[in-house]
């Protein structure tokens, strides 16, 4: 066949499928226009391999090329989720795909929570051997200010709480990407803000105690500390996922790994990113309030980290542990 | 006449199969095309940041002047909205317009899924949510991957490919003995002979009519009988002579 006749013969079999596309890109079509425009698309992707293999490079096997791309990009998509659907999707994540993802890292999990308590025991033992550690991540206005048994927390009550929540939540989601997307760099990233946030809490502890201003120091932290930690080690531990499966991706493509493992990960970090946000107005509203009490804010600290264990836990479900 | 050397080559990595397990290769979108369509991206997203803050700069002090709570709560939901587009721009035109932003408009490209599918809303936020990352090392892991992907892309399966609508005319038939190399060749003049000098255009023009003449001597004349004196034609505006000769033929032909 010659490349006019070609055109000639089956010029109207590619402008059909033109037409059908627009107008399916502008309303879904029904049973009947479906099936005529995937008959068409069928049409035009053995004539687009007719004109690679014939007629290279020429205007027709570029229009047929971009036509079957574009029937094949309208015809391979995901169900778009309306309504009902979509309320179901969002139960359907809570209930079932993120606490099943959750289980199956807990593993990871344990890595990263050793890897904070490792950062924290070092960061302890340094700054009680060497007051001077501190100074890295206190100014010396800060630890000035310990001397007089005044503490840096005590700004958070000067500052307006909205001010205050908007920006602590702000970091605590910063933190926790940072943690996860760190996976990608082959892990490096999410040990580094592991044991940075340990060291960090060691050295914080070790100071307070010095001058005995942990007390002070817990009745700020009780409150939101145990959730957010434990926020930063799911968020850690999932970028630890990624980076293992870019390291050792087993016999699975490297590129196939990681993108199995980024996935998990993303779900997990979806999952978190609610709780960051109620932590950042718990930070804000309660932790610095002198009008609750030290027992009560532990019981909210308690209450918070069980609620946040049996949404990600979820006891009722009887699922795949692997699925 | 002339076969491109590539014809029956095997499907390659960038190759995805359709139905019939029939090959259609995806045209990858490489570093060029896509640090244009980034700077274009963050250039409007750099805008559009500068302007929502100048309205809450002029704003907040205003609501602070009638009531202190509302100017502190105005000031939160600034730092609400300034961080939300910053997150949110490509996330919110990837979704809209298909995989899609303004910048890769411009550029041509559009993201898809690995297999040239429509992408999902969960692969564009996954993408999106490593960006920073990718601003320090993706353009060394697209210079690597022969799909161009950097590390969002790696995460959330998707591809970025060239998207641009195939305005070039096809010519209607060809001279005897001619094949697809040739085709390319008087399309791609008759496609770009508005850019051309006029002056180089009519000579290559009159070259590829001397090439007709000779492989096949009568089917200029037959088909540019409208022109008058053919040899005259040819002379004085030889790209006329190749446009009408080589004008599409009218659908449903045979």
């Amino acid at each position: 066949m010659d490349y006019g006749r070609f055109q000639r013969l089956r010029g109207p079999i590619w402008e059909g499928l033109e037409a059908r596309l627009k107008a399916a890109e502008a309303a879904p079509p029904d049973h009947d226009a479906l099936e005529a425009l995937a008959l068409a698309y069928r049409q035009v992707l053995h004539d687009q391999a007719l004109a690679q293999s014939r007629f290279p490079g020429t205007a027709v096997a570029r229009r047929l090329k971009n036509l079957s791309l574009r029937a094949h990009r309208w015809l391979h998509q995901e169900n778009r989720l309306t309504g009902r659907g979509l309320v179901v999707r969002f139960l359907d994540f809570w209930v079932r795909t993120f606490p099943l993802t959750f289980r199956r890292y807990l593993p990871l999990f344990g890595v990263s929570l050793a890897l904070l308590l490792g950062g924290a025991l070092m960061g302890l033992l340094m700054t009680t051997v060497r007051m001077e550690v501190a100074y890295v991540f206190l100014a010396p206005e800060v630890v000035a200010a310990l001397k007089e048994q005044r503490i840096w927390t005590d700004t958070l009550r000067e500052m307006p709480s909205p001010v205050v929540g908007s920006m602590i939540a702000a970091n605590n989601i910063k933190v926790a990407l940072f943690g996860w997307v760190g996976g990608a760099l082959a892990g490096i990233g999410s040990t580094y803000v592991l044991l940075l946030n340990g060291f960090l809490l060691g050295s914080v502890i070790s100071i307070t105690m010095r001058f005995s201003m942990e007390h002070r120091l817990l009745d700020f932290i009780s409150a939101h500390g145990p959730l957010e930690l434990t926020l930063i080690v799911v968020a850690s531990g999932t970028g630890l996922a990624v980076g293992r499966a870019l390291i050792a991706a087993g016999d699975q493509p490297r590129g196939e790994a990681m993108q199995t493992a980024g996935w998990d990960a993303f779900l997990l970090f979806l999952g978190t990113v609610p709780w960051f946000l109620l932590l950042g107005l718990v930070e804000a509203f309660l932790s610095p309030s002198p009008d609750l009490g030290s027992s009560l804010k532990v019981a909210i600290g308690v209450a918070l980290l069980t609620a946040f264990l049996i949404v990600a836990w979820n006891p009722f479900l009887r699922g795949r542990l692997h699925g | 006449m002339l076969e491109s050397s590539d014809a029956h080559r095997a499907p390659s990595e960038e190759a995805i199969l359709g139905l019939d397990n029939v090959a259609l290769e995806l045209p990858i979108a490489h570093i060029g095309s896509r640090i244009l369509a980034a700077f274009a991206d963050y250039l409007l997203l750099f805008v559009a940041l500068v302007v929502a803050l100048v309205i809450f700069l002029i704003a907040v002090p205003r609501l602070s002047f009638f009531n202190e709570d509302v100017g502190m709560w105005g000031f939160a939901l600034a730092v609400l909205v300034l961080v939300t587009l910053h997150w949110m721009y490509f996330i919110f035109f990837e979704i809209v317009m298909d995989g899609g932003s303004p910048g890769k408009r411009l550029a041509g490209i559009r993201v898809v899924s690995r297999d040239g599918g429509k992408v999902g809303g969960g692969a564009i936020v996954l993408r999106s949510l490593v960006r920073e990352i990718d601003i320090m090392v993706g353009v060394l892991f697209m210079v690597l991957d022969p799909l161009a992907r950097r590390v969002g892309d790696r995460l959330g399966g998707t591809l970025v490919i060239h998207d641009k609508p195939v305005e070039a005319v096809a010519l209607g038939t060809l001279p005897r003995g001619w094949g697809a190399r040739e085709a390319q060749v008087v399309e791609a003049l008759l496609d770009r002979r508005d850019e051309l000098d006029p002056w180089r255009g009519q000579r290559l023009a009159g070259r590829l009519v001397r090439l007709i003449e000779h492989c096949d001597p009568h089917f200029l004349a037959d088909r540019t009988t409208g022109l008058g004196s053919l040899a005259a034609e040819a002379a004085a505006d030889p790209m006329a002579v190749l446009a009408t000769a080589f004008r599409p033929p009218p659908a449903g032909e045979g």
